[in-house]
């Protein structure tokens, strides 16, 4: 079946670019020669194109036969089809209370009464991996892209890592969540600060450090940062504005902490962990620039080992090959020629008697 | 500072290029009226006493061969004889190691180049006298250390491993010194040839008369 599908192919292929073909001439009238028909005939000749079948055209018509591959003129050997690619999931739809309320018309907020059932997992089931936290989509997009770009460039740059949860401005946290008991569940061992957002009222407004963080910064400069927040929000007009003082005034205070502050201890697993990992997010770029390659420590190996091993064989060659003694100026003595007589003499026993 | 020299005859110290004990009156022609002034043939190994079967023989030739081979310049030989009524040893290696010919030694290894062990089978002594270049980097504590050693394998008669054991204990003090002299040669030159020197090593060899004078370096 390939065959008698490629090898034509082939031929026409020759034919079409001249290879093979005979040189020019007169045109051969001969009525057997298939392979090289008289031109003018190939010209007279009324052009008869194919045309599908009935079924052929049904299938083509539902979708079903992929035009130019359907007629059997290329073997599937040789162009198998190829699956169509999966569809790109988009991500997922905003988690909207239940049921969804109406808007209060502020910059996109969108107010919800309770933080219950899909929406409180959504906000507390587990540990934040990204620096904005907004399930309900509060904030309009360029905010929220703003905003984790703020955060994690201030991560990068050293500060503690920040989980901003914004929420609506009528909205209460459920009973029985405490974020203080999260952070310090979901961040035992690295540094993380959660800030709790009210859109509208930045009075309401928290920032809770982790223990490792309270542990790396002296509680009389983490203390005041929730006031001098709550209070650089509370001097803007609406919602957003407030919103932007808080979080420029959090990083600030972060930043300046992560300044004065002791070297972070290595961090360890994290039970939840569904955070990205911790290293990527507080070293800072400098820092990361100036590891060394793994490999080197692999070349610097090598280069010891061979080392030793050189050594090791010029010693070994230095105890069982050929030592010699540099010449010197020899002086006779006592008349003999080659030894003065030094020596020693043992007694290894009693002599044997005779 | 290098250890005193003595006179293989009566011990006393002497000078360096001394011709004769200045106590004693000794010199190589008193032992050579008693065992003769003709050069003598040994081979690495003289079993005068037949007391080496042919395998002990083989091995302490190995031994000694290889102990040429990891020391280019020198050589070391062994004579075991029931020698009559010896009363000084020292004396006997003295002159073995100035009238003997090794056949096995090839000429670039000059008898002051050379270790002779001479044991008395009968009288349960041991002997080892050096040639005027080893006495450089081997110092008499370090023979007698070295013989010392091999004592108890002499005393049972396990010539063999006695040489074996001699021979590393040997090779272990010549490395060092090695060593240390091609790092400061001068430090082992004990008997500098000076340019008034008229009794130098050449000349004796070369047969031109006996030495007249002590002229050498004091050490």
């Amino acid at each position: 079946m390939r065959t008698r599908t490629v090898i034509p192919l082939f031929l026409a292929l020759l034919a079409g670019s001249g290879v093979g073909a005979p040189p020019p001439g007169p045109p051969n009238p001969g009525p057997g020669n298939r392979m090289y028909p008289n031109p003018q005939q190939v010209i007279d000749d009324p052009l008869t194109l194919p045309s599908w079948s009935p079924a052929d055209q049904r299938e083509l018509d539902e979708g079903k036969r992929p035009v130019n591959l359907g007629g059997g003129l290329f073997a599937p050997e040789l162009f198998p089809l190829q699956p169509a690619p999966p569809l790109v999931k988009s991500s997922p739809p905003a988690i909207m209370p239940d049921p969804l309320p109406p808007g209060e018309g502020v910059d996109g907020v969108v107010p919800a009464p309770s933080i219950t059932g899909r929406l409180g997992d959504a906000y507390f089931a587990k540990a934040p991996a990204t620096p904005l936290i907004d399930p309900q989509r509060v904030l309009a997009e360029d905010k929220r892209r703003q905003l984790v770009d703020f955060f994690r460039t201030q991560t990068q740059e050293g500060s503690p890592p920040v989980h901003l949860f914004i929420f609506g401005g009528k909205q209460v946290l459920p009973d029985g969540v405490n974020p203080a008991n999260l952070v310090d569940r979901w961040f035992p061992n690295r540094d993380a600060v959660f800030a709790l957002y009210f859109m509208g009222e930045p009075e309401r407004g928290q920032v809770i450090f982790s223990k490792k963080a309270r542990d790396r910064f002296p509680i009389q400069e983490t203390d005041p940062v929730e006031a001098a927040c709550r209070a650089e929000a509370a001097g803007g007009t609406g919602a957003v504005t407030q919103l932007d003082q808080f979080t420029t005034r959090l990083a600030l205070s972060l930043h300046g902490l992560s300044r004065t502050a002791l070297p972070a201890a290595p961090v360890v697993a994290e039970v939840p962990a569904p955070a990205p990992p911790v290293r990527q997010a507080t070293a800072p770029v400098a820092a990361r620039s100036t590891e060394l390659p793994p490999w080197l420590g692999w070349a610097a190996g090598a280069l010891a080992a061979a080392a030793a091993f050189v050594a090791l064989a010029r010693r070994w060659r230095s105890s069982t090959g050929p030592v010699h003694f540099p010449e010197m100026d020899l002086v006779s003595r006592l008349g003999a020629p080659h030894s003065g007589g030094g020596g020693y003499v043992l007694d290894f026993g009693p002599a044997a008697e005779d | 500072m290098f250890p005193p020299l003595h006179c293989p005859s009566c011990r006393q110290e002497i000078e360096v290029a001394t011709p004769r004990c200045p106590g004693c009156g000794f010199s190589i022609s008193a032992v050579d009226s008693q065992y003769g002034a003709d050069t003598v043939v040994l081979a690495r190994v003289t079993d005068a006493a037949h007391c080496l079967k042919v395998s002990e023989k083989e091995a302490i030739t190995d031994v000694l061969v290889d102990f040429e081979r990891r020391f280019p310049q020198l050589f070391f030989a062994v004579y075991l004889g029931a020698l009559p009524t010896m009363n000084n040893l020292e004396l006997f290696g003295f002159w073995l190691l100035n009238r003997a010919t090794l056949e096995a030694v090839d000429f670039s290894r000059p008898n002051e180049n050379g270790l002779v062990l001479v044991v008395d089978v009968n009288a349960k002594k041991a002997g080892l006298a050096v040639g005027y270049y080893v006495e450089n980097f081997l110092e008499p504590a370090e023979l007698e250390r070295a013989l010392k050693h091999i004592g108890p394998d002499l005393a049972a008669s396990q010539y063999s491993r006695a040489l074996a054991r001699l021979s590393a204990d040997l090779g272990t003090v010549l490395v060092k010194k090695a060593r240390e002299a091609a790092k400061n040669p001068a430090k082992f030159q004990r008997q500098r040839l000076t340019a008034g020197a008229d009794f130098s090593l050449k000349k004796l060899q070369s047969g031109e008369g006996t030495p007249s004078a002590p002229t050498g370096p004091k050490p």
